[in-house]
């Protein structure tokens, strides 16, 4: 299974006030290709996806929030689970692309296993499961959408690299940052929550 | 930090728009986050580590709201994710840091001297290093203005600021 494809599942079951916060290089480049700037703050650096995504869910409880992490950047602060399990934010969705791999550079721990899963559910995160089948990750964002309950899914991807987008790489850093809290305050004023 | 100062301090975030604090505990700023976690006003997130706590506080920014993070030491765990905020995505957020090591701080009987002294030797070198603004406030009447300034500067300059305290505001 790609990354991609489960991607464009995702993008056709979100609507425009979800909030979606990405890892780097890979699922930054092609999740940004494919929905754009609109509340879309991605390419975190290694580590930071989750708990950013984690903030802004806990800042903002009316809005869907997704991270869409990946298994090296959540290894890094895996103690976010821990977190997040006391937590229990509602409208919090963790999907994890875990392609068992750092890079082209050697594997990760999560090798062979359903390490994550195991680990977000011993942190309290009831909702944990991992897949393995474009059919299987289509039914269980299905679900964790319909239900608002802080849901990890970790998805078994095939080992493949791309290069970024050259519309993606123009936008990274500052301009990510600009262009979601623009659109942030758009939404938020439009729901008249509390302004940016 | 005694009661009067932590009282003083959660005035302050009220009175400045403050009600979303993140926080790992250390012994100088206990009171103050022991407080403000029973306080309902606040939304108080305690996380696992620094960096993480850094990168929650972060994330609540970008969706608006005026986080402050607490912290003593463990500033040093947060360098990644703070050096990320500042230099790579300008993030308002505010850093209230206990200056342990600083002179004046009594507290080695319960934390070993060498520890304090690293702090004390490299923390305004770290924050210089990031390119974060900061200031010191070692007096309880400074602490309005500073928190104040703090905030704004923050958010007018699109950085995370650090508030380093010592002094009377601590020991």
């Amino acid at each position: 299974m790609k990354r991609l494809e489960c991607l464009k599942i995702l993008l056709n079951k979100i609507d425009d006030k979800t909030i979606t916060v990405t890892a780097l290089t890979g699922v930054a480049s092609e999740w940004d290709d494919l929905r754009g700037a609109h509340l879309n703050f991605c390419d975190l650096d290694m580590g930071l996806c989750t708990p950013v995504a984690g903030g802004i869910a806990c800042a903002q409880p009316k809005m869907r929030v997704i991270s869409l992490d990946s298994d090296g950047s959540l290894l890094l602060d895996i103690g976010i689970l821990v977190t997040l399990g006391k937590l229990k934010l509602k409208n919090l969705i963790i999907i994890v692309f875990d392609n068992e791999a750092y890079g082209r550079f050697g594997p990760t721990a999560t090798e062979g296993t359903n390490l994550l899963e195991n680990i977000g559910k011993a942190s309290g995160i009831a909702r944990a499961r991992t897949v393995r089948t474009v059919e299987d990750f289509e039914v269980a964002i299905s679900e964790a959408l319909k239900e608002w309950e802080l849901s990890i899914i970790v998805v078994k991807i095939e080992k493949y690299w791309i290069r970024q987008s050259e519309e993606h790489r123009a936008r990274v850093g500052r301009y990510i940052k600009k262009d979601f809290v623009d659109s942030m305050k758009k939404v938020l004023a439009s729901q008249n929550l509390a302004n940016v | 930090m005694n009661d009067e100062v932590s009282e003083k301090i959660m005035n302050i975030f009220k009175e400045e728009g403050v009600d979303f604090v993140v926080n790992l505990p250390e012994d100088s700023t206990a009171n103050l986050t022991d407080k403000i976690s029973k306080d309902n006003y606040f939304t108080f997130v305690r996380v696992t580590n620094e960096d993480q706590g850094i990168a929650f506080a972060a994330g609540a920014s970008l969706a608006g709201k005026k986080p402050v993070f607490i912290t003593g030491i463990g500033l040093l765990v947060g360098a990644w994710a703070l050096s990320m905020m500042r230099i790579v995505y300008n993030t308002p957020l505010v850093l209230l840091i206990a200056y342990r090591g600083t002179i004046g701080d009594r507290s080695a009987s319960y934390v070993p001297a060498p520890y304090l002294d690293l702090f004390g030797q490299v923390a305004e070198p770290l924050l210089q290093a990031l390119k974060i603004p900061y200031l010191e406030v070692g007096k309880i009447g400074d602490l309005k203005r500073s928190i104040s300034d703090a905030i704004f500067t923050s958010v007018e300059q699109q950085t995370p600021v650090g508030i380093l305290l010592s002094g009377e505001v601590l020991w």
